[in-house]
């Protein structure tokens, strides 16, 4: 496959990182020239901008110290949980 | 610096979602440190052209700084300079057409490698005077016939599959480009040095630039 080939699946993977901006300049151009002629792709990322802009203009409501604890506690036993063999 | 730009319709940047300012009233313009990717006008050589296809081709001017990439270049500012009106639906349909007709072309090369001589004629014939839907049909009656073969004649089936992929795609310019730069890709029997893949797009540009009148750009 053409090093300038990119997969769907390649690219779904990789799409936060790209509307982030923290993807390396080669694959941001890449991913680009994918969504090009991919309408899904296009469909997605449009999909994906258009909830991170929504989602980013909520109030910050704060949270109480009591409440921040057990989200912590509960984090911390499902990454315990799925290290598990 | 005169370049091309691709917009979509509505002169609307298709990553950005920015709306670009008519011909003459006003400039497109980048903040802070020039970045390859989100900061700065985003601009095609020819050779960069068949990557971006859209809807609307812009010759595009830009200034200040213009730095060369892979695929593009990317200034500092930019301005529309007038639209493309040569590149139509019409012209995006023959466009189509040609790189239908390139799929055709190593679909029958990949065919005949393989010892399936009768199909790669039916595909090269249909593939150099027949219609779309016929391609797409003879396409698939040699990918059928070639599935009933050993490996290689399976494999060149696979690529012959690429021209149904390709006719049914003619709407979409962009798509069919890319499924001939795939094609290429997928050849295992063509002779030569060089990514096929690239090889084809710089085919596309050459159709491109021929069709459209398309000045080389000097950055």
């Amino acid at each position: 496959v053409s090093a300038f080939d990119r997969r769907c699946d390649d690219v779904l993977d990789v799409m936060t990182t790209y509307l982030e901006g923290h993807m390396p300049p080669d694959e941001h151009t890449r991913l680009e020239t994918h969504i090009v002629y991919c309408p899904g792709c296009y469909r997605f990322m449009d999909q994906l901008r258009a909830t991170v802009e929504t989602l980013g203009g909520l109030p910050v409501e704060p949270i109480g110290a009591a409440e921040r604890g057990e989200l912590v506690e509960a984090f911390r036993a499902a990454a315990t949980t799925a290290e598990s063999p | 610096v005169i370049a091309y730009k691709f917009l979509r319709s509505g002169r609307l940047a298709p990553f950005s979602g920015l709306v670009w300012p008519e011909p003459d009233k006003g400039w497109v313009e980048a903040e802070g440190e020039l970045s390859l990717c989100s900061r700065g006008v985003h601009a095609c050589r020819v050779g960069d052209l068949p990557y971006w296809i859209a809807e609307e081709l812009w010759r595009v001017e830009l200034r200040d700084e213009v730095v060369e990439h892979e695929l593009k270049l990317v200034a500092r500012r930019g301005r529309l300079v007038e639209r493309i009106a040569s590149w139509d639906r019409s012209t995006q349909e023959r466009f189509s057409e040609h790189c239908l007709r390139r799929v055709a072309y190593h679909a029958a090369g990949e065919l005949r490698a393989a010892g399936l001589e009768a199909e790669a004629d039916l595909v090269e014939r249909t593939g150099s005077s027949g219609r779309p839907e016929e391609l797409g049909a003879a396409a698939t009656s040699a990918a059928s016939a070639a599935a009933q073969g050993g490996r290689p004649a399976r494999y060149a089936g696979h690529v012959a599959e690429y021209v149904v992929d390709a006719a049914g795609w003619l709407d979409e310019p962009a798509g069919v480009a890319y499924v001939a730069a795939r094609a290429a890709d997928a050849r295992t029997s063509l002779d030569g040095g060089g990514d096929p893949f690239v090889l084809e797009r710089e085919l596309q540009a050459r159709w491109l630039q021929d069709e459209l009148g398309l000045e080389a750009v000097e950055p």
